[in-house]
């Protein structure tokens, strides 16, 4: 029997995390549990290893596995974005969830299965990504056992997350029913060869696929979950989902779309569009009523993925371009925005209330300039980066000649003024009694604030600085 | 040179957090005074001759997206350069013993509006737009009236939503770049060269419309002018009315006219029509306030409607006639809510019913206000007149109707500025026993501080030709590009009617 070749360089940052995984729960058992904190070190130690042998891997794209792995420029991207939330998620975790080796394992596993679902080129491994990204997700939805709201998020979370993994696959034994391959390339040939059983098995499995990663990306009307199962996660968990998630499912969805069906032949791109409109204005109608911080992000990272499909909507090189960009964006602005969340929180969970926000800035001025930054760059206030993310997909937009598109773009960032603004507004306004937040906050919070800031103050002035890299990551995907 | 301009606000800004508190006013006015005589020593290479601009610096900023950081300099933004360095100077000492903060967020203020005026690129243009807002929401939100926080959260609102569909304008003008040129560019000497079909220049004119007219204001865009003005603090509330609004008019005269100008005549009448509504609407209840501080806000409602007016004529003289207003209104405009901010103070109330007696207890005060009051109402021989009548006669020349229409403004501002001034400054206050201020008098710092204001509506008012002069030149331009699609356009209807 012929085995594939594998070459360890195509998959070199997921083996330093499994590595460093499977090193914590073996040191795990012999520590005393209350220095547990070092598994966390342990685990940040691993996730900045593994994001410095990506600069490594640029030079040349990797291919392993007889071809279903490659590590090529959008997937060692899209690796940068999950790796960053992952350390943002060891990093606040270090405080807010009893530390362990369980914690620390799941976060790298996870974090292991969103690079595996960027990375494949071919259905089964796609899968096998979607699956181990999943599984400890589940997991640690549910990691406050003594909340109930946490095993609520657990239980929904993974009913839903079954269901559409489901959906995925069935999604994808049509694609294979259809054109008779597994590799993405493949599929697009025999495509456009017309050697596929019947358009309309193809047509079914693209849209089945395409739903099995809305759920992941929180697309309407696939988005039901996400705000029980943010609001319930434990914070660091939520900003790990609502980015390195997302993340991953983005760039899955790119490169099924773009590389193994093509839209002249496949149409997709209406439906693209129009859950893209469907998502920026619900995520945005819905955020304006919430009281709640957490859920307010969880409607407003629905809408954040609404802008982020729009550039895929645009069907063309600077609109993926803008999509990746966009991403690095919401990578900063909302892990900071999250990370405020969790040092204002702490363990007990009051300090997710807005109104609790109130006088911020007289209590804790620093975290309360930074939230302000942050929502104002969600906003896409120049200029912070959520501007230059914002207009680059209007130019793509616009370029592709989805006005209407831009329209709604606009309508939906509009809305999203009232309620990124009021918080804001709240922070800065004096009251005698209000609710005293946790004073205390680790230090860990504090790191990962500062890094998100400077990333969204810095890009928000010169965001040349990786457009010329993400630029790399499009050409990956169009083969140029 | 140029950029020195909007950093060196900037520097003055980031120096304010590292000095002691008490240091912070001076060394707040003394940045604005450094800033005011940067922008004096820049009039000679406004007029250097060569492109559209006297001086213009440019460097790639974003050199995949075609986005330049260019700034440039001509007579028109020369004068409302000097006009925003001068009125922040008078503006940012005037109230003594605020807090660093305040210094901080007025020289932002200060930077981003110079930014707006000087911006050559309308990428950099829309980031200082935006940017102005947050200065200007945080020192309403952060140091106004009883109801300050609605009041900044309906400006911050009102002031970002129409922004964007100016950015989708901004989008759309640099594809069509893209197409006719090749390349991306939001450069705005190099978007004069487009040609684009009428049916998009109109919704391009119409993104940059609603956002100018939100930020004037122009009826019916005005309803966060009255809280925002009233609940901020008076030299804030100077600055929103001096200075930011001319961000707007300018934005009419550098960008909507001569980069749309067959939209800007398909659209003249409709601008015509919400200017000659705002010039009565604001008179009208300017006359009905009891509010003192609303009485000038609605007064400038009506009086840059005015300068709406002359831009929506569209001809040399009205153009001309609305930026030596703009000029104007900015000077006195600034006086008299300054002036008004220390009568309120001295009075304890801002409700006209309840004040009174300012003339025999703080006459210097009375005195200066009675010269704002004048030179506002458009008393000839003040600063207000020169720009009133050139407005007047630009827009009889083209419209007669809607000059007739906006002369009647003028016998009104007459009657609301006089009964402003006699309740504020006759007869005596009904509650002269409860309070009287300690000081009733206007101080020293104070007067020192409008003084170059009042002199120069005495000045401006007697010989007004110097803005005339400096605008000349880009007016021209503005006038020849608006006056080229006209021409264009009659050619091509007397063809059609031809055949």
């Amino acid at each position: 029997m012929n085995f594939p070749v594998i070459n360890p360089l195509s998959v070199l940052p997921e083996i330093i995390l499994l590595t460093t995984s499977v090193l914590a729960l073996f040191v795990a058992l012999f520590l005393p549990e209350r220095r547990g904190q070092i598994l966390n070190y342990l685990g940040i130690v691993g996730v900045l290893a593994s994001i410095a042998v990506l600069p490594m891997l640029w030079a040349k794209v990797q291919v392993g596995f007889g071809g279903a792995i490659v590590a090529d420029h959008l997937s060692l991207a899209i690796d940068a974005a999950v790796l960053i939330s992952a350390l943002a998620a060891l990093l606040l975790g270090l405080r807010e969830v009893e530390p362990g080796a369980d914690y620390v394992a799941l976060v790298l596993w996870a974090s292991l299965g969103m690079m595996v679902l960027t990375s494949a080129v071919e259905l089964l491994s796609i899968f096998l990504g979607l699956e181990v990204l999943s599984l400890p997700l589940y997991v640690l939805a549910g990691f406050r056992r003594d909340r109930t709201t946490s095993k609520e998020a657990a239980m929904k979370y993974l009913l839903m997350g079954a269901f559409s993994s489901g959906i995925f696959l069935y999604g994808l034994a049509f694609l294979y029913g259809a054109t008779g391959q597994v590799s993405l390339a493949g599929i697009q040939t025999a495509i456009l060869q017309n050697f596929t059983v019947h358009p309309l098995f193809l047509e079914l499995g693209a849209a089945l696929v395409i739903v099995g990663l809305a759920f992941k990306l929180a697309l309407v009307p696939f988005h039901q979950w996400v705000p029980d199962v943010y609001e319930g996660s434990p914070t660091p968990v939520t900003a790990f989902m609502s980015v390195g998630t997302k993340a991953a499912a983005f760039g899955a969805l790119v490169r099924i779309l773009t590389v193994a069906l093509p839209a002249g032949l496949v149409h997709w791109q209406p439906v693209i569009a129009f859950i893209a409109v469907l998502t920026l204005l619900f995520g945005n109608l819905a955020a304006l009523r919430q009281t709640n911080m957490k859920r307010m992000l969880a409607y407003s990272g629905i809408a954040q993925a609404g802008y982020l499909v729009v550039a895929i909507a645009a069907n063309s090189q600077m609109g993926i371009g803008a999509g990746m960009f966009y991403l690095v964006a919401y990578a900063f602005m909302n892990l900071g925005a999250f990370a405020v969340v969790s040092a204002l929180s702490g363990q007990n969970e009051e300090g997710a209330d807005i109104a609790s926000y109130r006088g911020l800035v007289y209590r804790r001025p620093w975290l309360a300039v930074a939230m302000s930054m942050f929502l104002l760059a969600l906003a896409s206030i120049p200029p912070l980066v959520g501007f230059p993310g914002k207009f680059y997909i209007l130019r793509a937009a616009v370029a592709s000649g989805g006005m209407l598109l831009a329209i709604a773009i606009v309508i939906g960032t509009m809305i999203s003024l009232y309620y990124y603004l009021r918080p804001i507004l709240l922070m800065f306004t004096h009251s005698e009694d209000a609710t005293e937040l946790a004073t205390t906050s680790h230090w860990t919070a504090h790191v990962t604030v500062g890094v998100m800031l400077a990333g969204t103050v810095v890009l928000g002035v010169l965001p040349g600085l990786v457009t010329g890299v993400l630029q790399h990551a499009v050409h990956a995907i169009y083969g140029l | 040179m140029l950029e020195l301009l909007f950093f060196l606000p900037v520097a003055g800004a980031l120096l304010l957090l590292l000095l002691p508190e008490r240091a912070a006013r001076g060394t707040a006015f003394a940045v604005a005074l450094l800033t005011l005589g940067v922008s004096l020593a820049l009039i000679p290479s406004a007029f250097a001759a060569g492109g559209s601009y006297g001086a213009l610096s440019s460097v790639t900023w974003i050199a995949a997206w075609g986005v330049h950081w260019a700034l440039g300099l001509d007579g028109l933004s020369l004068v409302l350069t000097i006009l925003t360095a001068l009125v922040t100077t008078v503006a940012i000492a005037w109230t003594p013993s605020r807090a660093r903060t305040y210094y901080v967020l007025f020289l932002l203020l200060e930077a981003f509006s110079l930014g707006t005026f000087l911006a050559a690129d309308l990428f950099v243009f829309y980031i200082f737009w935006e940017a102005m807002i947050i200065p200007a929401y945080l020192l309403i939100a952060g140091y106004g009236g009883a109801r300050r926080a609605r009041a900044a959260l309906k400006f911050l609102i009102y002031s970002l939503a129409p922004s964007l569909l100016m950015l989708v304008a901004i989008v759309a003008l640099g594809y069509e770049a893209f197409l006719q040129f090749g390349a991306w560019t939001f450069s705005i000497p190099a978007l004069q060269h487009l040609v684009l079909p009428t049916s998009v220049q109109m919704w391009i004119f119409a993104g940059f419309a609603v956002a100018f007219l939100v930020k004037i204001p122009a009826f019916p865009f005005h309803s966060w002018m009255p809280e925002a003005y009233a609940e901020a603090p008076a030299p804030v509330t100077a600055m929103l009315s001096a200075v930011l609004s001319k961000t707007a008019l300018y934005g009419f005269l550098r960008i909507a006219l001569p980069l749309m100008p067959v939209a800007a005549h398909r659209f003249a009448p409709v601008l015509g029509v919400l200017a000659l509504i705002s010039i009565l609407y604001g008179a009208i209840v300017a006359l009905a306030q009891r509010d003192g501080k609303l009485v000038i806000g609605y007064s400038s409602l009506s009086h840059l409607g005015l300068v709406l007016l002359g831009i929506a004529a569209l001809s040399y003289t009205g153009l001309e006639g609305a930026v030596l207003q703009m000029v104007n209104h900015g000077i006195y405009a600034a006086a008299l809510f300054l002036l008004f901010g220390v009568v309120e103070e001295r009075l304890g109330t801002r409700d006209l019913q309840e004040m009174g007696g300012l003339e025999a207890r703080g006459p210097i005060l009375a005195g200066l206000f009675l010269i704002a009051v004048l030179t506002a109402l458009g008393l000839p021989g003040l600063q207000g007149f020169a720009g009133e009548i050139t407005v007047l006669s630009g827009v009889y020349l083209v419209q007669p109707i809607w000059a007739w229409i906006a002369v009647i403004s003028v016998i009104l501002a007459a009657a609301y500025f006089i009964r402003l001034f006699q309740k504020v400054a006759h007869g005596t206050p009904p509650s002269a026993d409860a309070s009287p201020a300690e000081r009733p008098e206007i101080s020293g710092i104070q007067i020192a501080l409008v003084a170059p204001l009042i002199l120069l509506m005495f000045v401006l008012g007697l010989y007004p030709n110097p803005v005339p002069n400096a605008v000349s030149r880009p007016l021209r331009s503005v006038t020849h590009s608006v006056g080229a699609a006209s021409a264009a356009r009659t050619t091509a209807t007397t063809e059609v009617a031809g055949k």
